[in-house]
């Protein structure tokens, strides 16, 4: 359930972000620590999800850029730069001339990039566009930071053997005559982690 | 109506002339005259160059911070630009100070939770080099290097190490650019890049050109960009110059000399009456 919300979450996110600036696509990486790279995780619009899984080098590109300096950037014109074009149009059709991005951040951290491509911004202007992808994407951080921290929360919770479920089987198994220590172990407990 | 929103932008404002501690006018002329950066040596530290870029002109050293097991070393470099931000500023320096000698040392991380001591062992290999000006296009949030960071910026100071550095796009916290020891830099809109102004509120040093600025790009071709980091050239091309014609100006001298040349200074109202208006710099903002 807590892998569907993810991916619930970063789906939308994309959506959200192509629906916002009228764009061709966008799309987001997420930092995978184990392969130094940034996996394409979902993607809204033209060429939908056909990258899903792919990685590139986090020290590569545009979005490597970003993913390393944690500022958000925009870039027009990028239509004539064939490299860019070959690698792309391969993976999608889409041929774009802008490209916006910006970093998806949690306390300082850049987890990723939320990239939106061909956006429409003559009517909102270049710099406003980028605050509102860059509050897009610290929106889905949140939500996702939300998520990891309920996911923790969950597995301590299910965890057989651990401190949870033992002051559970405890508490289940306590003399019912006993309720007032129960409570002030409750209180004690409070005082101690709360 | 301000068109652009990032963070540490300009706000248009003006500084009293009388903040300028100089006895005569100190003007363009003066500061760097027809100089072009000749013989001065400027550090990009960023994502490589492309120097056969027509718009860098080629003549260009290039280094990498590189990943090693014993830590973070410096090994000469021949994959060029990896991004294109780097291109871009070389291009935006040479515009100003097409005759300046430039160095590139590229610092993008794979592993992006090294990429802070990425950047502090490009700078520390900056100010050991003695580089009289450095490009620093990129900052770190990072509270765990702002020490580091800052007693490196103190030594560059002292060191006659001039780091030019630009503000982050978003309202955060970022080094080391806000630190008092290096120039920072923000962004206006005026499309000129020698327009330059004096910020009377820090941390934010100056402004220059950031918004919509056609620079160089990786494979010949150019692009339309906008961000304080494409500013931060702007001020770099102008000390360029200026160190050509003053090579002993240090940190603080050409932050005084960039605070007397800038456009965005306005007599007081004692001056106003009878003063030379033509020896003060201009005034005025062009809309």
């Amino acid at each position: 359930m807590l892998a569907t919300a993810h991916d619930e979450i970063l789906r939308s996110t994309v959506r959200l972000a192509r629906l916002s600036f009228s764009a061709a696509a966008a799309s987001v990486f997420l930092y995978d620590p184990e392969r130094d790279a940034l996996v394409f995780e979902a993607s809204s619009g033209v060429g939908e999800d056909q990258l899903v899984g792919v990685a590139i080098p986090a020290d590569r590109g545009i979005a490597g850029w970003v993913a390393n300096t944690g500022e958000p950037i925009v870039i027009r014109g990028v239509s004539d730069d064939a490299r860019f074009n070959r690698d792309f149009a391969a993976g999608t059709g889409l041929l774009p001339d802008i490209i916006m991005a910006t970093p998806v951040e949690h306390a300082g951290e850049v987890l990723g990039v939320l990239e939106v491509l061909d956006p429409k911004l003559d009517a909102i202007g270049d710099m406003a566009a980028i605050d509102l992808l860059t509050e897009l994407a610290n929106q889905s951080c949140a939500a996702l930071s939300l998520l990891i921290a309920d996911r923790r929360m969950h597995a301590n919770r299910t965890e057989v053997d651990g401190p949870v479920a033992q002051l559970a089987a405890l508490l289940d198994r306590a003399d019912p005559a006993r309720e007032a220590a129960v409570r002030d172990l409750i209180t004690a407990l409070v005082k101690l982690v709360g | 109506m301000r068109a652009f929103r990032f963070a540490h932008t300009s706000l248009g404002a003006t500084i009293p002339v009388t903040l300028i501690p100089a006895p005569e006018p100190i003007g363009r002329d003066w500061a760097w005259g027809d100089a072009t950066g000749r013989g001065v040596r400027v550090c990009i530290v960023d994502s490589g160059v492309d120097a056969t870029h027509p718009l860098v002109g080629g003549h260009t050293a290039a280094y990498a911070v590189a990943e090693a097991e014993t830590g973070w070393t410096i090994e000469p470099d021949e994959a060029g630009d990896v991004a294109g931000h780097g291109t871009a500023c070389a291009g935006i320096i040479r515009s100003l100070a097409p005759d300046c000698e430039l160095t590139s040392i590229r610092v993008l991380a794979r592993n992006l939770r090294g990429n802070g001591d990425a950047l502090l062992t490009a700078l520390e290999w900056a100010v050991d080099q003695g580089f009289p000006l450095v490009n620093v296009s990129l900052s770190t949030r990072r509270e765990p290097l702002k020490e580091r960071l800052h007693d490196l910026t103190d030594r560059a100071f002292f060191r006659g190490v001039t780091l030019v550095s630009a503000a982050h796009n978003s309202p955060v916290v970022s080094y080391p650019w806000r630190f008092p020891s290096v120039v920072s830099v923000g962004s206006h809109e005026v499309e000129d890049g020698e327009y330059l102004e004096s910020n009377p509120s820090p941390p934010v040093d100056f402004f220059a050109l950031g918004v919509n600025v056609r620079v160089a790009w990786p494979g010949g071709g150019s692009k339309i960009v906008s961000g304080n980091s494409f500013a931060t050239p702007h001020v770099v091309g102008l000390c360029a110059r200026v160190l050509e014609r003053h090579p002993e100006f240090r940190t603080a001298q050409l932050k005084h000399v960039l605070a007397a040349v800038s456009n965005n200074q306005v007599p007081t109202t004692d001056q106003a009456v009878g003063a030379d208006a033509t020896a003060a710099p201009t005034g005025s903002r062009p809309c």
